[in-house]
């Protein structure tokens, strides 16, 4: 069983990110959604944590809501922009979707 | 129901009085078992200060939400699961709950997670 | 493929619902079924027809009613989390003998009992909220 995880939280201020890399398994991806996509900036104490799930996991984050917050800078390499359209397939290719909240 | 039999899991990481989400999801695990689904309760992070015993919340006027957890085992909700981690960084322990929980290792939430058919979050 | 979602925050509370509208029209443009929306906790008041944001930023509450009228999607609003929202259909109004009632007609009041059903019938579920 695949699980999309929705991230919506920064990782600079909750430990939701955290406590979702603890039960990631191969297969399973992360999408960083709303203030989840502050994770995708090389600048968080998460870095190196993602760099290391994205050996056995994808990692995605929404462009609308990178873009919105003025993230264009180099992101981190491991990190896939996605539309929602996108959003919607990964949905459904996963077999479940858990949103940490 | 008459829908096919299907596994459902409703994660709870938010305190017990910090906003009405404890409650809104223990209404629906007790909704769920009501209709005789097969529904689990794990509790990690924060969650955990939900299940622990000794709650007067009187002078908050809030009602009380571990004597709503308490009615789990009249409801039949006998899959209450709690991140053994998340209880040990807030010293607390299985015998500090008001209703039984089975304490789960990362490993045994990492596979109760990748059984479910649906997982909700509140 | 069937999905169901479900709202936790308030129109203006977070982006959360904006989110799950987005996904929704994004659902429904390609050849996904949307089985239910369903608001509880503070997602109920984008059931509300008297949301009156400045008139130069979206009225969220009224893009979700849009929508739901457009495509016909079946919308739910959980009865016990809009009681105490003040969000009221005109039986309820009538019922708490309250002055007036605000939900719009293209969700229903109704239990807990349709997020199960919901949960059950469509092959993913989304949580959007905070």
């Amino acid at each position: 069983m695949m699980i999309l995880h929705l991230i919506n939280q920064s990782p600079l201020q909750h430990g939701t990110l955290d406590s979702c890399l603890r039960f990631i398994e191969p297969e399973d991806s992360i999408l960083l959604i709303e203030d989840g996509v502050y994770g995708a900036s090389p600048h968080t104490p998460c870095r190196e944590a993602l760099e290391l799930a994205s050996r056995s996991i994808k990692l995605y984050a929404l462009e609308a809501d990178l873009s919105a917050r003025g993230l264009n800078k180099p992101l981190l390499p491991c990190i896939t922009l996605v539309s929602y359209a996108e959003f919607v397939e990964l949905s459904a290719s996963h077999d479940t979707v858990q949103s940490w909240l | 129901m008459s829908q096919p039999s299907k596994k459902i899991l409703v994660v709870n990481r938010k305190s017990p009085y910090g906003s009405l989400r404890s409650r809104e999801a223990i209404d629906t695990l007790l909704v769920a078992s009501a209709y005789g689904v097969d529904v689990s309760a794990l509790y990690l992070d924060d969650g955990v200060f939900q299940l622990v015993k000794s709650q007067h919340p009187e002078q908050i006027q809030s009602k009380n939400i571990a004597k709503m957890v308490s009615a789990f085992e009249m409801y039949d909700l006998k899959n209450i699961y709690v991140d053994e981690q998340s209880i040990a960084y807030r010293g607390l322990q299985a015998q500090d709950f008001v209703t039984p929980v089975k304490v789960l290792n990362t490993d045994q939430i990492k596979s109760l997670l990748h059984q479910q058919d649906q997982i909700l979050s509140f | 493929m069937k999905f169901s979602l479900i709202i936790l925050d308030g129109p203006s509370s977070s982006q959360s619902s904006n989110t799950a509208l987005e996904f929704a029209k994004a659902a429904v443009a390609t050849d996904h079924e949307l089985f239910r929306v369903f608001f509880a906790s503070d997602g109920v008041l984008h059931g509300s027809t008297l949301n009156t944001p400045p008139q130069d930023e979206l009225n969220i509450a009224q893009a979700w009613q849009d929508f739901i009228r457009l495509h016909d999607v079946d919308a739910v609003v959980c009865v016990a989390a809009s009681l105490r929202r003040g969000l009221l259909n005109e039986q309820e109004a009538q019922r708490y003998q309250k002055p007036a009632d605000n939900l719009s007609d293209t969700m229903e009041l109704s239990g807990l009992g349709q997020l199960i059903e919901a949960t059950l019938s469509s092959d993913r579920v989304l949580t959007f909220g905070n």
